[in-house]
């Protein structure tokens, strides 16, 4: 028999919540739509290969298009506006739906609920995005044969960490802003196409943004145009990792703490 | 009477209390929206282009040769509204994302059906919350510009050669907040929680776009601009304003006529999803 004065251990909890929480993300039609969304570099992929070249002449050699999907399309959009719609709902939709407090009368710690979700989370982006990726990369690479494949692999490899670690930071924020704020649609949307262009500055103002450190690890980097072109910079990958991993670690505990302490008073 | 002649009678109630019936749901929404802090934020930011572009302005009346490298003429406004293009992607979430969303999440819009309103009614109503919205951070602070610039600049400004500029931004400003309005209602209609409205009306505009991009890069072809709205009201902004975007060069007919399709097509799915009924499954 299980101590009930005591509340169910946190690993045991957050194991828990996280089948819940994975059960109602993945089999649901927003991720249909997300789907749709991480999808599109895959349908330039098919265009590209199948449909165009007889017509037309393409200005960029599949790895070139593949670079330039990676960094401006999967880092800079897709992946940012994904974690943005799950993350923030992590929460949210608990008190949209106005069953958080069924989830918080349980006798599970706060944070283990936070912590499943979180995982229920990564697990949902993941096997989302980098399928995605993975296929783009062999859709592009091999429509010109395979030579030159097993060389551009271990840039695949980097990419899909990199594209993992962009779904960590980014989910940790929105996290934080889907505990702390009511609406946090409006500011992560800020924060994405608005702060985040400080990275196309000089100085040290791209330090203040998640993209530069980011967009610093990928190593094939497709030429920029425009303000970045001229400012573009590219950090040390040891900082950027350090940098990141303690984001996500600062972002997490805030969250968790937020969480833990908020009263929640649904609408009625 | 007798019993056979006891059919279906037409309705007999009073006619309705006002022919503009759509009015109070716009602005009982607009009461509800302009009472929020953070939108009014939004909107005092949304300002900022306007205040630049008349600083603009203010510093080649005192300083000629600015004119060289600070342009000062038609394009201004184009360039202005191109600005404030972005506000209305974000005032639209704000404002609109729920517009439908909610009414459906809370079967509201059985109750509004049930009164004497038309579907018709209902979503003049909805549309007339987010076009007045847009309007505010288009129409205004351009057509205030152009006020602004004859008054501070008539040498410049006041010329019948430039006459062209109201009308102009009078066309863009409508492009702009019809399309935005109808895109972000349609999208509103297909969703019960305003957030994945929001959300999705985002990723549409920001997906259409970003695939614009990666295919322009590959063909250099003009045609690819068809694929974004945004790129489609670029467009215009540059037929209307004599604009120079190298990546922009669609004939501005086009454009029209593929913005002029997602109105419809938008207005079809409103048409679609505004019902009386509810069907449980």
């Amino acid at each position: 028999m299980r101590d009930t004065s005591r509340p169910v251990p946190f690993g045991r909890a957050a194991r828990g919540v996280f089948d819940l929480a994975l059960e109602g993300m993945v089999w649901s039609r927003r991720s249909v739509l997300m789907a749709v969304l991480v999808g599109l570099p895959v349908v330039i992929a098919i265009i590209y290969r199948v449909f165009l070249p007889a017509q037309l002449k393409p200005r960029l050699t599949p790895f070139e298009l593949y670079g330039g999907l990676v960094v401006f399309v999967y880092l800079r959009n897709l992946l940012p506006l994904v974690a943005l719609f799950y993350a923030t709902a992590l929460v949210a939709d608990e008190v949209e739906g106005k069953t958080l407090t069924y989830l918080l009368t349980r006798p599970i710690r706060r944070e283990a609920i936070l912590a499943g979700k979180f995982a229920a989370y990564v697990a949902t982006t993941l096997s989302l995005a980098l399928p995605a990726v993975v296929l783009t990369f062999f859709i592009l690479l091999t429509s010109r044969g395979r030579a030159g494949l097993g060389g551009a692999v271990p840039d695949l490899l980097r990419d899909l960490g990199v594209l993992a670690l962009a779904l960590l930071v980014y989910g940790a924020l929105f996290t934080l802003l889907g505990v702390l704020l009511k609406r946090p649609v409006i500011p992560g949307l800020f924060f994405l196409f608005v702060w985040e262009l400080v990275a196309n500055l000089p100085g040290y103002l791209p330090r203040l943004t998640l993209t530069a450190y980011l967009r610093s690890l990928v190593r094939h980097r497709p030429a920029e145009e425009g303000i970045s072109e001229i400012f573009g910079q590219v950090l040390p990958s040891a900082l950027c990792l350090e940098v990141l991993a303690a984001a996500v670690v600062v972002f997490l505990a805030a969250a968790a703490w937020i969480f833990s302490t908020r009263e929640y008073v649904m609408e009625q | 009477m007798p019993i056979y002649e006891q059919t279906y009678r037409r309705h007999e109630a009073r006619g309705p209390l006002r022919r503009v019936r759509f009015w109070p749901i716009t602005r009982e929404a607009l009461r509800l929206i302009l009472a929020r802090r953070w939108f009014l934020a939004l909107l005092a930011a949304a300002g900022l282009p306007f205040v630049v572009q008349v600083i603009r302005i203010y510093v080649v009346t005192r300083f000629p040769q600015a004119n060289q490298f600070l342009p000062v003429d038609g394009r201004l406004f184009g360039e202005l509204l191109a600005w404030q293009a972005l506000f209305t992607m974000f005032i639209t979430i704000f404002g609109g994302a729920g517009l439908v969303a909610n009414d459906l999440r809370t079967g509201a819009i059985l109750v509004y059906l049930s009164r004497p309103l038309t579907r018709r009614d209902y979503v003049i109503g909805k549309l007339g919350v987010l076009l007045a919205l847009n309007l505010a951070v288009t129409l205004l602070p351009g057509l205030m510009l152009y006020l602004v610039a004859l008054s501070l600049a008539p040498d410049l400004f006041w010329k019948w050669s430039l006459a062209w500029i109201a009308p102009a931004v009078v066309a863009q400003s409508l492009a702009i907040s019809i399309v935005m309005s109808l895109v972000a209602l349609a999208v509103s209609s297909l969703s019960r929680s305003a957030r994945v409205a929001g959300l999705g009306f985002f990723g549409l505009l920001i997906g259409l776009e970003v695939a614009r991009g990666i295919l322009y890069a590959l063909y250099r072809r003009p045609e690819t601009a068809l694929l974004s709205l945004q790129a489609d009201l670029r467009s215009l902004g540059v037929a209307l304003f004599g604009l120079t975007e190298r990546a922009v060069t669609l004939p501005w007919a086009y454009a029209a006529a593929m913005l002029v399709t997602v109105s419809i097509a938008c207005l079809l799915i409103l048409r679609s999803r505004v019902r009386a009924v509810e069907i449980v499954q």
